[in-house]
C-alpha cells in the first residue's frame, strides 16, 4: 500500500502538467504571428504506479502525470525544401533585375533608341545623295553619326555603372553573410548549453532555422545537424560554420568580368548553388559583359561596313574618302577625326564620278539596312536581350509561386492554428479544474481520517 | 486534409492581391502608353517586327522625300524646257 498522502502528489503533478500545457498554449497563441516561430507542444506521460503507487490490494493506480517534453512541431525535409526554394527564388530575383535594367537601358521600342539613330542616320545619307553639294546636309548626317557614337559610348557606360552597382550590392550581402553565420554560430553554443542545462531550446531553434532562411536567401548553403545541437552549414562544399566557429566569406573583382566569391582567404573560389550572391555573379560574370559584346560587336560591324563603303567614294574635294567612324568597340566608337566637323570630307560621290555625283550616298544608305547587316544585328541583340528578360520574369513568377507553395507547406505543418490552441486551453483547463477538484477531494478525505475518526467513546 | 492555419489565410490572400495588383499595374501601363509593347521582354518577337516595321516607315518617308525632290527638279527643268 502506498502513502495516505499520495493523492495529493498525483494531483500535484495534474496541476502542474495542466498549467506547463496552458502555459505552452499561451505562448503559441502569443507567437501566432511571430516569423518563423514553430508551434510546440508539451509531451506528457503518465507516471507508472509499479512500486510505490497508491495500491488496493495488488493493484496499483498511476502516479500522475510527467512532463517529458516541451517540442516544436517542424519538419526538417519541409525546412531544407523552404531553403533551397528561397536560393533559388533570391538568384532569379537578381537575375530579374538586373536584365530588365539592361532591356530598359536601350530605350526600345522608341525615339531615342539606337533603332531610330541609325534609321536617322540612313535617312540623312539619303539626303546627302539629294543634294551632294549642301554642307548643311553633310554636317547634318555628321551629327546624326555623332547620335550613334554617343549611344555607343552611353550605353557602355550605363553597363559599366551596373556593373559597378551589382557589385556593391554583391558586397553588401557578403557583409550580411558573415554577420549571419557569426550568429548561428553564437546560437549553437547557446543551444548546446540550453540543452546541457536541461532547457527547452525551442525558441532558440526557430531563431536559428531563421537565420538559416535568411542565408539561404543571400547565399545557397546546406546544412546538418551535429553533435550537441550544433548546425553546420556549408556552401558548395566549405564550411561555413561549424559548431561555434564561423567563417567568413569575401567578394573578389579584382579579376574583370570574373568575380569570384572565398571562403576566409581560401584560393579556390566558392561554388556556390543559388541565393542573391549567385545571381549578382552571374549579373557581373555573363548578363551584363554578354550585352556589352553584343554592343561591341554591332559597333565593330558597323564601323567596318560604313567605312569600307567611305573609302570607294570620293568626298567634296574629289579626295577618296577616309575613315568614318573609328573605334575599336562600344566603348570608344565615334566620328573619325578625317570627317568629324569637317562635312566636305564626306565621301558622298563614286571615285570619279565628279564631285556632285551622290551615288555612294545611296550605297551607304542601302548598305545598313541589308540583310545581316548592323539593323538585323541590333535588332537580334535587342530580341535576345528581350527573350532573356521575358524567360527571367516567367521564371520568377514560377518560382515565386513555388517558394510561397513550400512556406504554405511549412505554415500547415509549424504554424499556430488558433482554433487548435482554443481547443487546447479548453481541454486543459478543464483537466486543470479537474485536479483541484481532486485535491480538494483527497484534502476533504483526509479531514475526515483526521478530525473525524478516531472519536470512538468521547 | 492539411492543416490551415490563420497565418496561412492571410498570407495567401496578400499574395493574390500582390499578383493581382501586379497584372492590374502591367495593364494599366499598357493603358497609359497606348502600347502593348513597352519593353523588349513584353514581346521579343513583337518587338523584332515594330523595328523592323519604324525602320521600313522611316524608309519610306525619305522615299517620299526623295520622290518629292525630284518632282521638284523635273518641274525646274520642264518649265527651263518651255522657256526655251
Amino acid at each position: 500500500m502506498g502513502s495516505t498522502f499520495y493523492g495529493l502528489s498525483v494531483a500535484q503533478t495534474g496541476l502542474a502538467a495542466q498549467r506547463r500545457a496552458l502555459e505552452t498554449a499561451g505562448h503559441n497563441i502569443a507567437n501566432a504571428n511571430t516569423d518563423g516561430y514553430s508551434r510546440q507542444r508539451v509531451d506528457l506521460a503518465s507516471i507508472s504506479g509499479a512500486g510505490s503507487g497508491i495500491n488496493v490490494g495488488s493493484f496499483s493506480s498511476g502516479n500522475g502525470v510527467d512532463v517529458v517534453g516541451q517540442n516544436r512541431i517542424v519538419d526538417q525535409f519541409l525546412i531544407n525544401r523552404v531553403n533551397a526554394e528561397r536560393a533559388t527564388l533570391g538568384q532569379y530575383e537578381e537575375r530579374q533585375t538586373t536584365l530588365s535594367r539592361l532591356e530598359l537601358s536601350f530605350g526600345e521600342p522608341g525615339d531615342n533608341g539606337l533603332s531610330s539613330q541609325m534609321d536617322a542616320f540612313r535617312s540623312a545619307w539619303d539626303t546627302v545623295a539629294m543634294t551632294p553639294e549642301d554642307e548643311a546636309a553633310r554636317a547634318s548626317l555628321l551629327q546624326r553619326g555623332q547620335a550613334i557614337g554617343d549611344s555607343f559610348q552611353n550605353l557602355t557606360r550605363q553597363f559599366d555603372t551596373m556593373s559597378d552597382d551589382v557589385l556593391q550590392r554583391g558586397a553588401a550581402l557578403v557583409v550580411e553573410v558573415n554577420g549571419k553565420a557569426a550568429q548561428i554560430a553564437d546560437l549553437n553554443l547557446a543551444i548546446s548549453a540550453a540543452m546541457e542545462a536541461g532547457v527547452p531550446p525551442n525558441d532558440l531553434l526557430d531563431q536559428r532555422d531563421q537565420i538559416v532562411r535568411q542565408l539561404s536567401e543571400f547565399v545557397g548553403v546546406s546544412t546538418h545537424q551535429g553533435d550537441n545541437g550544433h548546425l553546420q552549414v556549408n556552401i558548395g562544399g566549405a564550411s561555413l560554420v561549424m559548431g561555434g566557429r564561423a567563417n567568413s566569406i569575401s567578394l573578389d573583382d579584382s579579376v574583370p568580368g570574373g568575380a569570384v566569391l572565398r571562403i576566409n582567404t581560401s584560393s579556390v573560389p566558392l561554388n556556390t548553388t543559388g541565393g542573391r550572391l549567385e545571381g549578382l555573379l552571374e549579373s557581373a560574370n555573363v548578363l551584363i559583359p554578354d550585352a556589352q559584346a553584343g554592343l561591341d560587336a554591332l559597333a565593330v560591324q558597323l564601323r567596318d561596313l560604313i567605312n569600307g563603303q567611305h573609302a570607294l567614294g570620293q568626298d567634296l574635294d574629289l579626295n577618296a574618302g577616309g575613315d568614318f567612324f573609328t573605334g575599336t568597340s562600344a566603348r570608344d566608337f565615334a566620328l573619325a577625326p578625317a570627317v568629324d566637323g569637317n562635312p566636305r570630307a564626306v565621301a558622298a560621290a563614286v571615285a570619279g564620278a565628279g564631285r556632285y555625283d551622290g551615288n555612294n550616298a545611296i550605297s551607304m544608305a542601302e548598305l545598313i539596312g541589308v540583310t545581316g547587316g548592323p539593323d538585323d544585328t541590333y535588332r537580334s541583340l535587342i530580341a535576345n536581350i528581350g527573350v532573356a528578360a521575358q524567360t527571367a520574369n516567367q521564371r520568377l513568377d514560377l518560382q515565386s509561386e513555388l517558394t510561397a507553395q513550400v512556406d504554405a507547406q511549412r505554415e500547415s505543418v509549424s504554424g499556430v492554428s488558433i482554433d487548435e490552441e482554443m481547443a487546447q486551453l479548453v481541454a486543459f483547463q478543464q483537466a486543470y479544474d479537474a485536479s483541484a477538484r481532486f485535491l480538494t477531494t483527497i484534502d476533504e478525505m483526509l479531514e475526515r481520517l483526521i478530525n473525524g475518526t478516531g472519536t470512538v467513546g468521547r | 486534409m492539411a492543416r490551415v492555419t490563420q497565418g496561412m489565410l492571410s498570407r495567401a490572400s496578400l499574395a493574390n492581391l500582390q499578383a493581382s495588383l501586379g497584372r492590374t499595374q502591367g495593364l494599366q501601363e499598357k493603358l497609359a502608353t497606348g502600347k502593348s509593347i513597352n519593353r523588349p521582354s513584353d514581346s521579343p518577337t513583337g518587338m523584332v517586327t515594330a523595328m523592323q516595321t519604324r525602320g521600313s516607315l522611316a524608309r519610306k518617308e525619305q522615299h517620299l522625300r526623295n520622290a518629292d525632290n525630284a518632282i521638284g527638279w523635273l518641274n525646274t527643268a520642264d518649265a527651263a524646257m518651255q522657256g526655251a
